[in-house]
C-alpha cells in the first residue's frame, strides 16, 4: 500500500517535469530497503504511465519534432542497452554508490542552472551598473 | 551534419544513463538539447517522447532480468498515474521554483546519505 503512496508523489513531481524518477529510487532503497537494481528496475516501470499521459498532452500541443526525437530515440536504445548490460553485471552496492555520486552531481547541476547561476550574472550585472554610476559621479 | 552527430551522441548518452540508473535519462535529453540550442520547452517535451521508448526497452529488460517484483511494482504503477494526472493539473498553481529547489535538497540529501 505504502507503494501506491511513493507512486502518487512521483506521480505529481514527475508530471510536472522535475525529475520523480532519480527521487524515487533512494525512497524505495533508504526507506523500503529495496535493493539497487529492484529500485531501478521498480521506478522504470512507474515511469510508464505517467510519461504515457503527460507525452500525450505535449502531442496534442504540438510541441514534439518528429525527425529529431526519431533521431535522438534510435541512438538512445542503442545508449539505454549497453547501460543496462553494465548494471547487469555490477553488483548492487558499487551500483549504488555510481548512482549516489550521479544523484550528488545532478544535484550540483540543478542548484548552479537554477540558483547559483542566475544569481551570480545578478550580482555581475549589478556591480558593473554601480561602477558606471561612480564613474559618472566623479 | 555536426548538429546531427551532436544530437545522436545526446541520444547515446542519455540511453545509456538510463539505463545504467533507470532514471536521470531525461535530465540529460534536457541538458544536452538545450546545449545545441534546442529552446527548454521543446527540450522539455522531446524528452519525453525520446525517453518513453528507451524505458519500455530498459523496463522490459529489467523486468526479463527477474529485477522487478510484480505487486508492489502494480501498487507503484496506480499511485504514478494519478499522481501524473494531478501532477499535469496543478503545474500552473503552485511555486515551481520553491518545489524544484526542495527537489534539487532531497537529491543531494540522499546521494549523501546512499554513499553510506
Amino acid at each position: 500500500m505504502l507503494y501506491a503512496v511513493f507512486g502518487v508523489v512521483f506521480g505529481i513531481v514527475g508530471g510536472m517535469g522535475l525529475g520523480g524518477g532519480i527521487v524515487l529510487i533512494p525512497a524505495l532503497t533508504l526507506l523500503m530497503g529495496a535493493g539497487q537494481h529492484t529500485a531501478q528496475g521498480m521506478t522504470l516501470f512507474a515511469y510508464m504511465p505517467m510519461a504515457l499521459a503527460a507525452l500525450t498532452i505535449h502531442i496534442k500541443k504540438k510541441q514534439i519534432r518528429l525527425r529529431q526525437v526519431l533521431l535522438l530515440t534510435g541512438f538512445g536504445c542503442t545508449g539505454g542497452a549497453l547501460g543496462y548490460w553494465l548494471a547487469s553485471v555490477l553488483a548492487g552496492e558499487t551500483l549504488r554508490i555510481i548512482f549516489a555520486v550521479f544523484l550528488i552531481a545532478t544535484a550540483l547541476l540543478r542548484a548552479w542552472r537554477q540558483e547559483i547561476g542566475p544569481w551570480l550574472k545578478k550580482r555581475r550585472e549589478g556591480k558593473a551598473q554601480s561602477g558606471k554610476n561612480a564613474g559618472q559621479n566623479h | 551534419m555536426k548538429q546531427k552527430i551532436k544530437k545522436a551522441a545526446v541520444g547515446i548518452v542519455s540511453g545509456f544513463i538510463a539505463g545504467l540508473f533507470g532514471s536521470g535519462g531525461g535530465i540529460a535529453v534536457v541538458e544536452g538539447l538545450e546545449l545545441t540550442g534546442t529552446e527548454e520547452h521543446r527540450a522539455h517535451a522531446a524528452s519525453l517522447a525520446v525517453i518513453f521508448p528507451i524505458s519500455v526497452l530498459s523496463a522490459a529488460l529489467y523486468g526479463f532480468g527477474g529485477y522487478v517484483p510484480l505487486k508492489e511494482t502494480i501498487w507503484l504503477c496506480g499511485g504514478a498515474a494519478a499522481g501524473g494526472v494531478i501532477g499535469a493539473v496543478f503545474l500552473k498553481r503552485v511555486g515551481v521554483r520553491m518545489l524544484n529547489n526542495i527537489f534539487t535538497l532531497l537529491m543531494l540529501a540522499s546521494g549523501i546519505r546512499m554513499l553510506f
